[in-house]
């Protein structure tokens, strides 16, 4: 039943991926029409026409709409991975705390004078070895309470806890906090072609080893147990997952900062669709984190005149209000939703 | 080692073999010096009372947890040296008390019988389908490919399970009360489909709390209680009321199966005189 309505879902999210992204390419604080896209193209091919509009469209915006993509893309896996080795479809990079220990991983690197360029870049590594260390300690806390709800209330203890150290850090710094916490917020702000390749492969890795696991992904949706007389090395796979997940997730913070509930929203919209199967939820999760993250910047960038709003704060006002919806909707059943 | 090369290949009938198993957890063990070998073809039934040890049993039967001491050979080969993959191949699992709560298709399900035999990436193979195809059938399930699981009957849902079971094409099954909790019909069509499974060569260990099934169904019972082996035996040899009154507690009463002698019926003593108003 839900096999066939996979591939409409995966065109129609296609199809609208391309305007979105086209409309990403040409508004903002200067405005662009098709035609402009044309004239700045032509420059970049021919030497003649629009300089200024290449340099913003293929420069700045080319660069940061790729970035918005691959981001959502990552988060959208990473999501669907969390909530797999969870069994819990509340979990996501932002809820459980990975993405808190990301921010914490990469800020200390980037105090540490480490750098965010190179295809895999140390700001990249140190947010993937704190999101790493913050789904262990989740998986350890929800795991010692046995309790769904658990995993939920460990995320947002170790996302408070990573938020605190990371401001002490800061302050005993006296780092310029502002610009920090502008990033934290998320933004996809100062991107450049040269961000790219620092943050792109890792990405992409990541979501490559999840969508390895596929299969076993969903024999760990049926119970440790099940999954083990199925031949299934649950622990090894876990971690296996974990680090996908995780080097997705911390990618994407590295990059781009804490977008939160993009990982929570997708999965759980295509799900509803493709069934819980990984081999369909995955492909289907990341294009709807890749829509999600073009159309949240979109509205970041044209919302307020001359004022871009960290895309965070975007996705949280979207995000929150359904997760709420779904904690209510699904009263004591959290981890079974 | 060599103990282990010893034991097996000249008896291919002798599917699984118990030797001088204990098992339990650290510092507590549940059952000591557990010997029993199950045939090829043959269904066992493993009765005892709560918390006698029967899931911690057939979970380590499974390899899912270790014995104590004793080994667990399964065709002459010890199952602590064999890859999870490999024991998947030929164990079939079946656990007790299983919802569902994510909404997989039924032939979804069927197929995750199949992953032990299946590459990590790739298309479904041909003999995978056939093989989830032949136990849809066989399970009765023809027509509920494409139902959700999580919209099925606890009876449907169970025969789901047993199907997957099938798919995995084990030589042995361990099967945890696989009739807990459905309605008669479908406690008599998820024996049938045991029985048959072992009547076409797996051998099948079976918790059963059901002493009638277990007579009807099973060509020996193990009786296990407080650690130890009560009884092992052909059904008639195993269900006698002195037995069956020294594990239990209660004067179960023995009669012959209405319709067969050679079956025993296992009914509960009349209400105690404190009933009585």
């Amino acid at each position: 039943m839900s096999n066939h309505k996979t591939a409409p879902l995966i065109i129609i999210l296609i199809t609208a991926i391309i305007p979105a992204f086209i409309a990403g390419l040409l508004s903002g604080s200067t405005g662009f029409t098709l035609a402009d896209l044309r004239e700045a193209w032509m420059f970049l091919y021919h030497g003649t026409g629009d300089e200024t509009g290449a340099l913003i469209l293929f420069e700045i915006r080319l660069p940061r709409s790729i970035l918005a993509l691959g981001v959502g893309a990552a988060l959208g896996v990473s999501g669907a991975a969390f909530q797999g080795i969870f069994r819990n479809s509340l979990a996501d990079p932002y809820v459980i705390g990975a993405s808190s220990g990301a921010a914490l991983g990469a800020a200390l690197a980037m105090i540490a004078g480490l750098s965010l360029t190179g295809p895999v870049s140390a700001v990249s590594l140190c947010a993937f070895g704190g999101s790493l260390g913050a789904v262990f300690l989740a998986f350890i806390i929800s795991r010692s309470m046995g309790n769904p709800a658990a995993l939920l209330l460990a995320g947002v203890s170790l996302s408070s806890l990573f938020s605190s150290l990371l401001s002490l850090i800061l302050v005993l710094q006296d780092r310029a906090l502002h610009q920090v916490y502008y990033w934290l917020l998320g933004s996809l702000n100062g991107v450049s072609w040269t961000t790219l390749p620092a943050v792109l492969p890792v990405m992409f890795f990541g979501c490559f080893m999840v969508f390895l696991a596929h299969r076993p992904l969903d024999l760990l949706l049926q119970g440790e147990d099940v999954a083990e007389s199925l031949g299934i090395e649950v622990r090894k796979t876990r971690l296996f997952i974990a680090m996908g997940g995780s080097l997705a997730a911390a990618a994407a913070v590295a990059a781009a900062g804490i977008i939160g509930f993009v990982g929570l929203i997708a999965p759980h919209a295509v799900r509803m669709i493709t069934g819980p199967t990984h081999k369909r939820l995955l492909p289907a999760s990341a294009l709807l984190g890749a829509l999600l993250v073009v159309l949240a910047d979109l509205i970041a960038r044209n919302v307020a005149d001359n004022l871009e709003i960290p895309i965070g704060i975007i996705t949280s006002l979207g995000g929150a209000p359904f997760f709420i919806y779904l904690l209510v909707r699904h009263g004591r059943h959290v981890g079974r939703l | 080692m060599e103990q282990a090369g010893s034991l097996p290949e000249q008896l291919p009938s002798r599917r699984l073999e118990l030797e001088n198993l204990t098992i339990g957890f650290k510092h507590k063990p549940i059952l000591r010096g557990l010997s029993l070998t199950v045939k090829s073809g043959e269904l066992v039934a493993l009765a005892g009372p709560n918390g006698s040890g029967k899931t911690t049993l057939l979970k380590t039967i499974g390899g899912l947890l270790r014995p104590l001491s004793g080994r667990v050979f399964l065709d002459g080969k010890d199952i602590a040296g064999m890859g999870k993959r490999e024991r998947a191949g030929r164990i079939s699992f079946l656990f007790q008390g299983n919802a569902s709560d994510w909404p997989f298709s039924v032939e979804e399900i069927v197929m995750q019988g199949r992953f032990p035999y299946r590459r990590l990436f790739g298309a479904d193979r041909a003999s995978d389908r056939s093989a989830a195809e032949r136990a849809i059938q066989a399970a009765g399930l023809a027509g509920f490919e494409h139902r959700l699981v999580t919209e099925l009957s606890g009876g449907e849902f169970q025969r789901v399970l047993i199907a997957r079971a099938m798919a995995q094409e084990a030589k042995l099954l361990l099967l945890d009360e696989p009739a807990n909790n459905l309605d008669p019909k479908y406690q008599y069509m998820v024996m049938n489909l045991v029985r048959s499974m072992a009547n076409s060569g797996q051998a099948a260990l079976v918790s059963l709390h059901d002493f009638n099934l277990a007579s009807l169904y099973a060509d020996r019972i193990i009786l296990v209680t407080k650690g130890t082996v009560a009884a092992v035996g052909k059904p008639a040899e195993v269900l006698q009321e002195g037995i069956l009154n020294d594990v239990f507690g209660i004067p179960l009463v023995i009669s012959p199966h209405a319709q067969d002698p050679r079956f025993q019926a296992v009914s509960f003593p009349l209400p105690g005189p404190d009933t009585q108003g």
